[in-house]
């Protein structure tokens, strides 16, 4: 099956729904996520926050403070809806696009809406596609050290206090 | 854990369809970043809170590249507003409190214009 994303919008819903269900990859990525917000709103479907925050340190910097990622409701919602999200590897493509010294725009954006998209996620495997796809391969894959720079926590864990902010420091005790 | 299984019939699905023809702003965040979190969003994967006052925008369906726009207005706090390190994939913004001292704002508003990838 081929997906020809440049035929018009409504044409292409059509053929997302001839199999009765609705095909997500006669989309791109963007219309994706406003036909799905736009679905979960006619349902009244609650998209609640994750119970997760992601804590991490920049190893380029480490007087930074700790970081703390925490994802968007509608994102998460796409990633356990399944279907709709490429694979994380997409994004390591793009990102090594980026980094090139040559780069001027993206002309592999395709990947993004026509890679076979992510089946359905948990909330666990959510957080941790999340965190291939923002924190630096340099802390989640290539660190060697021994301190731990990153670390998927409990909301209840993240300090609410936040007078310190800039002093923030992933505790090594409880690592 | 929430069930995503939506059910939707071709008539809510035609709808919504039509609804994805409509968006005009290629991305937008309203993010609190004193809880921190993600209030309400679209084409945002997520926030990272780096500092006082410094976050990160990830978007899902990056940009071209990195010369688009963001607009930004924060609803509670005058503050000053740079943003800053802008890449195809995130934009990272910094609110300060009128002087150079970085603060939280729970109510940022982030909009962004430009050449999807």
């Amino acid at each position: 099956m081929t997906y020809d994303l440049s035929l018009p919008l409504q044409e292409r819903g059509a053929k997302a729904q001839e199999g009765g269900g609705l095909d997500w990859r006669w989309f791109r990525l963007g219309e994706r996520e406003r036909i799905f917000s736009h679905l979960v709103g006619q349902k009244n479907i609650d998209m609640p926050q994750s119970q997760y925050a992601i804590l991490w340190e920049d190893l380029s910097d480490l007087d930074d403070p700790a970081r703390v990622t925490r994802p968007s409701p509608c994102w998460l919602a796409m990633a356990m809806n399944g279907g709709i999200l490429p694979p994380v590897e997409v994004y390591h493509k793009l990102t090594d696009d980026e980094a090139q010294p040559d780069f001027k725009r993206h002309t592999r954006g395709h990947l993004l809406h026509k890679t076979e998209p992510m089946p359905a996620m948990t909330e666990e495997q959510a957080i941790e596609y999340l965190v291939q796809m923002v924190v630096p391969r340099s802390v989640w894959r290539d660190y060697k050290g021994n301190r731990s720079v990153l670390k998927i926590v409990p909301m209840s864990m993240v300090p609410r206090d936040r007078s310190f902010r800039n002093a923030w420091a992933i505790n090594q005790e409880v690592a | 854990m929430v069930d995503y299984t939506l059910g939707s019939t071709g008539a809510e699905i035609d709808a919504a369809i039509a609804f994805a023809d409509n968006g005009a702003a290629k991305a937008w965040v309203n993010y609190n970043q004193v809880t921190p979190a993600v209030n309400a969003s679209y084409n945002n994967a997520s926030v990272t809170d780096s500092a006082s006052g410094v976050w990160k925008v990830n978007h899902t369906n990056v940009f071209a590249d990195a010369f688009y726009a963001s607009g930004y207005a924060a609803t509670t706090y005058i503050t000053v507003l740079w943003s800053t390190k802008m890449a195809a994939a995130s934009c990272e913004f910094v609110t300060l409190n009128g002087g150079d001292i970085g603060v939280d704002t729970d109510g940022n508003n982030a909009t962004f214009t430009g050449t999807l990838a």
